[in-house]
């Protein structure tokens, strides 16, 4: 009886102590959000330093889109349907899209290698048996050309397939196969989409962009929280009261992972409204480690916040941290163009892994691929807060 | 009443024991070996220049850091070990303003209540109730931005009241606050024993300890003096009684002042002020605390030989005199 009456009790202490834990979360993230809605300059100061880099970057997107996309060829069956074929292809670049054009390689593997090293928008290949199976005089068997693209969403692969796809129909309508009295098409085209691999183009970077002006603001509002505590002495009003440490530095953390939501929500909408980016993938996995990143990077802004303990050096160190997380993910330049040293770097660096899940999500979801980075990024979140925890109880807070 | 029980009713006054205190940061020595008690009920002042350590006491009475050395113990609980237990205890009134800004004067109340966790009946009462104490009830609605100092120093002093701690901590609550808004809290901190606190005061005003305190400690890194009350303390440190008075120019040369005064009394002139043609203020120190015998033979000397006298006062030396001959150095180097 006695026993029971102990565990009992015991029960009772932690289900105080929990729903405790909960009030003083909200409490504080109350107190912050009015203080955040009152003190602009706050707001604006973890909004405006990444929408500056955000609009820098994206203008260098705008002027670094080359004149030109190349698609490689490959006609492995040297036919004369598929001369034909080629000539089709080569008529895609005409006075209306100038841009396109055309380079002819002799192997499909060579031709691969060059279309994942980021240098063509695709890949056409006529395969051998190509006019065989046009003249074959079977219903069912066609002349197969293969498309092969790394990101669909791009606007000019986009506009290539459309144009590619008139080719096509223009073949099948010059060139008459019948069967009986039955005309058919000769051939038809296969699209095929390179997924799992990392995509260099426009908006893939901007998808980085838009990934990283959340955690970016994530880790602002994160260090200004804290510095401003520190600046205005109030954090010896919460180091002094019965507050949790953990739930101290998690409304911290919380409130930076709201705002920079609410910032990275605006901006989506708003790029999706001009970039025209569609959405492919899990929005929930999206969400998830969207809460992972920004939850990691407004744990770093706290270990700012502790460091520094005032507001303008806090913003100045996070826009010289963001210029490196910018750098190693792929803000400034595709990664696979700033060598192997930068590459390894990046695997350190959790946007690495977020800025991946985004694009992989948006453009070629693939489970196998972001499953992996998602584990990272939760590993991550907790070393992190760890390390927040253990920081802020040398600070005073001892509960 | 035996030696031994008054022993124990003091030893269950006692509140707060500090118990050989050392703080030492890679550089410095802030705190040494300091070790005094502070009793239930009582204003206890601790005094010292601007790095004396004062503020290191306080952040190590609340738990705030380690010390290097020694422990204090509020009733039966360990500062460090026990913070949980001893959070409550306390009603911290930071040197700092440490107020949220743009939040009002209420909604730092409740801020405050909720972050112990006060009851919503309880809060809305008692915050009514201090704001109206404070004076800040009419703009208790108006972003504490617009405060002026001395209203922010008594918003901090109530809120640290509002959870109804048993130690209000006053880290120089009064620093940099016009005369006005210091009478006003000295009036609050008077209050304060007859509800059941214990003060614990620290300043660098020498003024606002001899009004305040029941007892204190005049710290320099390490206790120069005390604990202990600040008479016993003046008395102590400085056994002298200083004689003011205005009388004529000419009594400056006379017997009154060589033989009486100087001679008789051992008396000596530390301050002459000339406040007219005729007539002077002489300060006269005694190296003595006997103050009725010098009165007596004083007055019976002034009246037996006709000595004009005027506006005649006894003092002690204050605080800071205590101060300068225990350290040698002015009270705010």
């Amino acid at each position: 009886m006695i026993i029971l009456n102990s565990v009992l009790e015991e029960q009772k202490k932690l289900k105080y102590k929990i729903s405790k834990w909960f009030r003083d979360l909200r409490t504080i993230i109350n107190k912050d959000l009015i203080s955040t809605k009152r003190v602009k300059k706050y707001f604006f100061s973890g909004v405006i330093p990444p929408l500056v880099m955000l609009i820098v970057f994206t203008s260098f997107l705008q002027v670094s889109n080359p004149e030109t996309y190349t698609v490689i060829v490959v006609d492995d069956d040297k036919s004369q349907y598929s001369g034909i074929m080629l000539n089709y292809v080569a008529n895609i670049s005409s006075d209306f899209a100038p841009w396109f054009s055309i380079i002819k390689i002799d192997t499909f593997d060579e031709a691969m290698a060059l279309l994942q090293d980021f240098t063509y928008l695709g890949l056409i290949y006529i395969p051998s048996g190509f006019e065989a199976n046009i003249t074959s005089g079977i219903e069912n068997q066609k002349g197969i050309i293969h498309l092969i693209v790394q990101n669909i969403n791009n606007d000019y692969v986009k506009n290539y397939m459309q144009r590619l796809d008139e080719a096509v129909l223009t073949f099948n309508e010059d060139v008459h196969v019948s069967v009986g009295s039955v005309d058919l098409f000769a051939i038809s085209l296969e699209k095929t989409y390179v997924i799992d691999q990392p995509v260099n183009n426009a908006k893939s970077i901007t998808l980085g962009i838009i990934a990283m002006y959340g955690i970016i603001c994530g880790m602002v509002f994160g260090a200004l929280n804290i510095a401003k505590e520190y600046e205005d002495s109030t954090i010896l009003e919460i180091a002094n009261s019965p507050v949790r440490r953990t739930a101290y530095m998690a409304s911290k953390q919380l409130i930076a992972v709201i705002l920079g939501g609410l910032v990275i929500l605006i901006f989506s909408i708003l790029l999706f409204l001009i970039f025209h980016i569609e959405f492919r993938g899990d929005l929930f996995i999206v969400i998830i480690s969207f809460i992972l990143i920004t939850w990691i990077h407004s744990g770093i802004g706290c270990l700012i916040g502790l460091k520094f303990k005032r507001t303008m050096p806090v913003i100045l160190v996070c826009i010289v941290a963001s210029m490196l997380l910018w750098f190693f993910t792929g803000g400034f330049a595709p990664l696979n163009m700033l060598g192997e040293n930068v590459i390894l770097v990046s695997r350190f660096i959790p946007a690495t892994y977020w800025t991946e899940i985004l694009v992989a999500e948006t453009l070629y979801p693939s489970i196998t691929y972001v499953l992996p980075r998602l584990l990272i990024l939760i590993i991550l979140s907790i070393i992190i807060t760890l390390i927040s925890w253990y920081l802020i109880s040398k600070e005073g807070f001892r509960v | 009443m035996s030696e031994s029980v008054l022993n124990n009713q003091n030893k269950q006054q006692e509140l707060i024991t500090i118990k050989n205190i050392t703080k030492k940061y890679p550089n410095t020595v802030a705190l040494e070996d300091i070790s005094f008690n502070i009793r239930k009920g009582e204003i206890f002042c601790i005094i010292g220049p601007n790095g004396a350590g004062k503020s290191t006491i306080v952040k190590i009475l609340t738990g705030q850091i380690k010390a290097s050395k020694g422990e204090i113990r509020i009733h039966e609980f360990h500062t460090i070990k026990d913070r949980k237990k001893i959070l409550g205890m306390f009603g911290l009134v930071p040197q700092e303003i440490a107020l949220y800004n743009e939040l009002t004067g209420r909604e730092n109340l409740e801020f405050h209540g909720r972050l112990f966790n006060l009851s919503k009946q309880f809060m809305t009462q008692k915050i009514d109730e201090l704001l109206t104490m404070a004076g800040l009830i009419d703009r208790q609605h108006d972003l504490v931005k617009t405060y002026s100092g001395g209203m922010k120093r008594r918003l901090q002093l109530i809120r640290a009241l509002l959870h109804q701690p048993e130690i209000v901590v006053l880290d120089e609550p009064t620093l940099g606050v016009d005369v006005q808004s210091r009478n006003a809290i000295h009036k609050y901190i008077l209050d304060l024993p007859s509800k059941g606190k214990t003060v614990v005061l620290t300043t660098n005003y020498m003024e606002e300890a001899e009004r305040l305190a029941d007892r204190l400690i005049i710290l320099d890194t390490k206790i120069i003096d005390g604990p202990g009350r600040l008479l016993e303390i003046q008395e102590r440190v400085f056994p002298n009684l200083i004689i003011e008075f205005k009388t004529e120019r000419a009594m400056l040369k006379s017997e009154f002042l060589t033989i009486f005064l100087q001679d008789e009394l051992k008396g000596k002139v530390i301050s002459e002020k000339d406040m007219s043609e005729r007539h002077v203020i002489l300060q006269i120190i005694f190296d003595t605390t006997h103050i009725e015998e010098i009165f007596e033979k004083f007055i019976a000397y002034t009246k037996a030989n006709d000595i004009p006298i005027e506006e005649f006062t006894i003092k002690r030396p204050n605080l800071e005199d205590v101060f300068i001959k225990l350290t040698g150095k002015e009270f705010r180097e």
